[in-house]
């Protein structure tokens, strides 16, 4: 029997021998929203605060029950969970969203350290600690891909800013122009180059803000092609309306590009 | 902070449990196309070529940059296909090089999806059928393919006639009829006269783009009947008409990104202008340098034509056709179903296959091959149904898998005819099942 609330990488907790607490406020909506000011490398000032989500790790404990009726099968439970959760990063699912997964650290149960009667009461009532990364909820059907040219595309998005990256073809000089829902400009970024048509490209990673151009096939450095304005974090939280499936829209004032991103969820 | 570089969806509290693993998901998210489990990818392609957005729109990637492929369910993966040459000269300009049938109206590129230019024709006369024709010079007899997009909007005409006309035997090789109905582009369907309709052209099996003006529009793959080269074979456009070439009828469309091949499965759009343009073919391959032992592959794919001829390959473990030693999964002994081979020069060539092809394009096939020192057998499950596995395996090898070259190749035997879309591929040490190689988990 499974219980169908939640899941460590695909497996349910329960058939794991985790039991979740009823008391548990689930994953979702803790994701406290911070500003900060982003510098970059190599560049003077600093970028537009608001359009760079900080995305701080955050804490999730999720208290439980360990299955079993005996000292013994307790703590059968407890090492089947340690082995799946244990030696790197966890991917934490929950039933009300079977399309959203985050990305997790195992840091602790509260069984470390204690003897005797403590021992046995962390064992019945313990609480699984976990690290986020990222604190929001990754769409598992992405990554997306969305295509666009000097007519403005629209980038549906999630809750949360996306992670994303820009691939730009048979482009002279272009400028890519970030719009919100309204076809306001929210923000520029000027590249000088001219890629030989069906030849060249240029990939700009808005996480990493690597910029990398291609030369059938060669990839090189091309940070040095960003010439004006600044790297942007598309977001359909800030530049669209999600409710109303109104969306943040990308343009390009010379050839074409290609967005591949990953919808996220506050 | 920064994030942490992503990590593969199938196994990421552990190391991968296999020999070899690749995810297109991974790909999209690292921008590499390196395996899960650390091979590094070669990929070439020697031009620009078609990549299908996840809304279903093209778009011309530059020379060497992987294509992709988004299915009717909405998995991406990872275009490979054969080199392709459209045939139809100003693919997307019906004012250059076309003959107009009439007095036909043009509207220059006044649409677009992805960035394949539709022209907006039209057809102003009640009493003729107006359009555009364009002499295509096919090598060879056969079946041909003649892909284009149409794009619809409220207001414009209701239906489009297209036909492949051999005017020398006057006989239609393709014919039929494109209906609008009621006020939205997902009305749309197609009435064959003559030729097929490659993508049933009910959704979600059609490709469906998204126009410039937000509404959506259709990439049509159409098959010939056998053509005869030697005759005049000409494509025809109306675009307010039917395949029998109703006279009355007068309206608009968007239409444009003709195509014709000498193939018969498209393989992605290739435009024109002047002159035919070939668009090369994609070669991907990794290193294979596990020791000889029992293996299971595992292929996960996205049928776009690779099954559809005898022979179509879907990858080879050891690059070598000579018989010396290698392990392959192709379409055989017919069209449509799956065969392991292994080539060895002791053993000589054992095959096992699944022969209940059904190789409706767009299909989701996982593909399965068992290869132990006893036996070889394949399985194959379509669209996540009960796999089918060979009731008859393959005999005994003698020995555990083993091939000349260490190499693991997605387009291989320097001709690659067919196209698919890779989703993932896996390589476990032992027997492992189905439910094992798409969880990881034994």
């Amino acid at each position: 029997m499974s219980s169908g609330i939640l899941y460590f990488n695909d497996i349910d907790a329960y058939d794991l021998g985790f039991d979740v607490q009823q008391s548990w406020r689930g994953i979702l909506g803790s994701s406290p929203r911070q500003v900060s000011l982003q510098g970059i490398a190599g560049r003077a000032g600093g970028i537009a605060s608001g359009y760079f989500f900080p995305r701080d790790a955050r804490i999730e404990s999720i208290p439980g029950f360990f299955r079993g009726a005996t000292a013994a099968t307790l703590q059968a439970s407890w090492r089947t969970v340690q082995q799946e959760l244990q030696s790197g990063v966890v991917r934490i699912r929950t039933a009300h969203d079977a399309n959203l997964e985050w990305e997790a650290n195992w840091l602790a149960d509260n069984l470390a350290n204690r003897d005797g009667a403590a021992y046995d009461l962390a064992l019945t009532s313990p609480v699984l600690t976990f690290q986020l990364p990222c604190p929001f909820g990754r769409d598992t059907r992405g990554p997306f891909t969305v295509g666009f040219d000097s007519t403005a595309r629209d980038i549906p998005g999630g809750t949360a800013p996306c992670r994303a990256r820009l691939e730009i073809f048979d482009a002279t000089n272009p400028t890519i122009t970030y719009l919100n829902s309204a076809s306001n400009v929210i923000a520029t970024l000027g590249l000088t180059v001219t890629h030989s048509v069906g030849l060249q490209s240029t990939i700009v990673d808005l996480d990493t803000r690597e910029v990398t151009y291609i030369n059938s096939g060669t990839p090189t450095n091309g940070y040095a092609q960003i010439t004006s304005g600044d790297f942007f974090n598309i977001s359909a939280l800030d530049h669209g309306n999600y409710r109303n499936s109104q969306w943040p829209k990308l343009k390009i004032s010379s050839g074409y590009g290609v967005l591949t991103y990953d919808k996220f969820y506050v | 902070m920064t994030l942490p570089v992503a990590l593969p969806l199938a196994a990421t509290n552990r190391a991968s449990p296999f020999l070899f693993e690749w995810d297109c998901r991974t790909f999209l998210r690292t921008g590499s196309l390196d395996a899960v489990t650390g091979q590094v990818a070669t990929f070439t392609r020697a031009s620009k070529g078609c990549s299908i957005d996840a809304n279903g729109n093209p778009f011309q990637v530059a020379h060497s940059q992987p294509r992709i492929f988004y299915g009717s369910d909405g998995e991406p993966s990872l275009w490979l296909s054969r080199a392709g040459t459209n045939l139809c000269l100003q693919s997307e300009n019906f004012g250059t090089t076309w003959s107009a049938i009439g007095t036909p109206t043009r509207s220059a590129a006044a649409n677009n999806i992805g960035n394949a230019v539709l022209d907006l024709i039209g057809d102003d006369s009640g009493a003729a059928a107006e359009g555009y024709s364009q002499v295509i010079t096919f090598t060879g007899d056969g079946v041909k393919a003649v892909p284009l997009f149409v794009a619809y909007e409220p207001n414009l005409g209701l239906s489009v006639g297209v036909r492949v006309r051999d005017t020398t035997a006057g006989a239609n090789r393709l014919a039929l009829t494109i209906s609008f109905t009621g006020s939205s582009a997902e009305a749309l369907s197609v009435s064959m006269t003559t030729g097929t309709n490659l993508l049933d052209h009910i959704a979600p099996k059609a490709i469906r783009g998204v126009d410039r003006n937000g509404v959506a529009g259709w990439w049509l793959w159409l098959q010939t009947t056998s053509v005869t080269a030697a005759n005049t074979n000409q494509v025809e456009v109306y675009p307010a008409s039917t395949a029998s070439l109703t006279t009355t009828f007068t309206g608009d469309v968007y239409a444009g990104g003709v195509q014709a091949e000498n193939a018969e499965i498209p393989a992605g759009y290739i435009p024109t202008t002047t002159g035919t343009v070939t668009r090369s073919a994609d070669f991907l391959s990794f290193p294979a340098l596990w020791k000889p032992q029992d293996l299971t592959i595992y292929i996960d794919h996205t049928e776009l034509g690779t099954l559809r001829a005898t022979g179509g390959k879907l990858l080879q473990l050891g690059d070598d056709d000579s018989g010396t030693s290698d392990c392959a999964i192709i379409s055989a002994p017919s069209a449509g179903d799956i065969q392991a081979t292994y080539n060895n020069a002791t053993v000589g060539t054992l095959t096992s296959d699944v022969t209940s092809g059904d190789v409706a394009l767009l299909d989701r096939h996982e593909t399965r091959v068992v290869v132990t020192s006893t036996t070889m057998y394949v399985g194959r499950s379509i669209n996540a149904a009960t796999e089918a596995v060979d009731a008859s395996p393959a005999g005994a090898m003698s020995h555990p898998l083993a091939y000349a070259e260490q190499v693991l190749t997605f387009t291989p035997g320097g001709t690659f005819t067919g196209s698919h879309g890779i989703r993932r591929v896996r390589i476990a040490p032992g027997v492992r099942t189905l439910t094992e190689m798409r969880t990881g988990r034994w």
